[in-house]
């Protein structure tokens, strides 16, 4: 996903996280590296699972991993807007 | 061919600067040579990003009408500054227009916004600050403006192309300083539907939730992303249509323009006391 637009890498992300949504299973994100989680990656990727699997579905079953202070603020601010 | 225009700009001040742009938006002939002339008033120091990604913008301008802007500054070591050190030139040369060019190895850079090269230019200039002035600092809430306002640029502005970008910092200051310019439609243009009225436009753009939703991927909360992270020591600017808003972490202030500024511009300036410590939480999750 690096060196792609923002909002094409979250539709690539959402692409890989739907199949195991819709399957019950849990999905872990490594964000090691990431520098940003700007709105239109975020919209593209977690917004748009919320919205097609359900926020509570979302919350139960995406860990994220190795997260900045800042990104686990800014996710907390995310999540807390579905 | 010499030019058969010329516009002579007599101070860095914000207002007049401003209108000194908009005069050559709304005087220019094409496809007529251009003379731009800068005061010995305006000298390096007093020489902001602003000025920079304005005077960009009315170059390409010029030079998408089959013109050219010929730069005279009367002080020579802001020619100097922008001829050599930041190489303005470089963005219309046919060659190279569409390359992306690393950060240059000082505290200024100027990058057209393509979306080809922005997510190209948001990692380098992480690295960049990374590995100069603030290793081992969280960079996440720069990083995050840096990607909203490209991005607002590319899904909102309809600027073809005629979008600049510029970042310095002030390390006596302890400052970053940011300005973008884009001569597209403005917000308060992409807004009318919701809000016919400019300055309420503006306002209501840094709201999370308002948004064109021109794309998927819009829900309005880039701008807001943007002012949630300011502290009291930070403070923006922005120009767009016929208004002017001022905002600082608890005054916002907006007021019309007395002309229309087809386009945006948002400059602001933050300060890297803000910058936390690099923490890293092993895990986090909402279930």
């Amino acid at each position: 996903m690096a060196d792609r637009p923002y909002p094409e890498s979250g539709q690539m992300l959402y692409d890989y996280m739907s199949p195991l949504l819709a399957n019950g299973k849990s999905v872990t994100l490594d964000l090691a590296g990431v520098i940003s989680l700007p709105s239109m990656f975020l919209n593209a990727s977690i917004g748009m699972a919320a919205r097609n699997y359900g926020v509570e579905t979302i919350k139960k079953n995406i860990v994220f991993y190795h997260v900045t202070k800042s990104q686990a603020e800014r996710l907390r601010e995310y999540f807390s807007r579905l | 061919m010499e030019p058969k225009q010329e516009y002579i700009f007599n101070s860095p001040n914000r207002g007049e600067w401003l209108a000194g742009i908009q005069n050559i938006r709304e005087t220019y002939c094409a496809p007529n040579w251009i003379r731009v002339i800068l005061s010995e008033k305006i000298n390096r120091s007093n020489f902001a990003c602003l000025h920079f990604v304005t005077l960009s913008c009315i170059i390409d301008m010029v030079s998408k009408s089959g013109g050219k802007v010929i730069l005279q500054t009367l002080d020579d070591d802001l020619h100097q500054y922008i001829i050599n050190d930041v190489r303005i030139k470089i963005y219309w040369r046919e060659e190279e227009k569409t390359v992306f060019t690393e950060p240059e190895p000082s505290p200024f850079n100027l990058w057209r916004i393509d979306e080809k090269y922005y997510a190209n230019y948001s990692m380098a200039l992480n690295q960049y600050f990374e590995r100069t002035y603030f290793e081992g600092k969280d960079l996440t809430g720069l990083n995050n403006c840096v990607a909203e306002l490209f991005q607002n640029i590319l899904d909102h502005a309809q600027a073809h192309g005629n979008a600049f970008f510029a970042i310095c910092y002030h390390e006596e200051r302890k400052e970053i300083e940011i300005a973008i310019c884009d001569f597209g439609v403005g917000i308060s243009y992409t807004l009318r539907e919701q809000y016919p009225d400019s300055c309420k436009a503006l306002q209501r753009s840094l709201l999370p939730g308002v948004s064109a939703r021109t794309h998927k991927h819009n829900r309005g909360y880039g701008l807001d992303n943007i002012v949630s992270t300011m502290t009291s020591k930070d403070s923006m600017r922005i120009i767009s249509n016929d208004a002017f808003l001022s905002k600082s972490q608890n005054m916002e202030k907006v007021d019309p323009l007395p002309y229309n500024f087809k386009g945006t511009l948002i400059d602001f300036t933050i300060s890297t006391d803000s910058f936390d410590e690099l923490e890293i939480i092993d895990e986090l999750n909402f279930g």
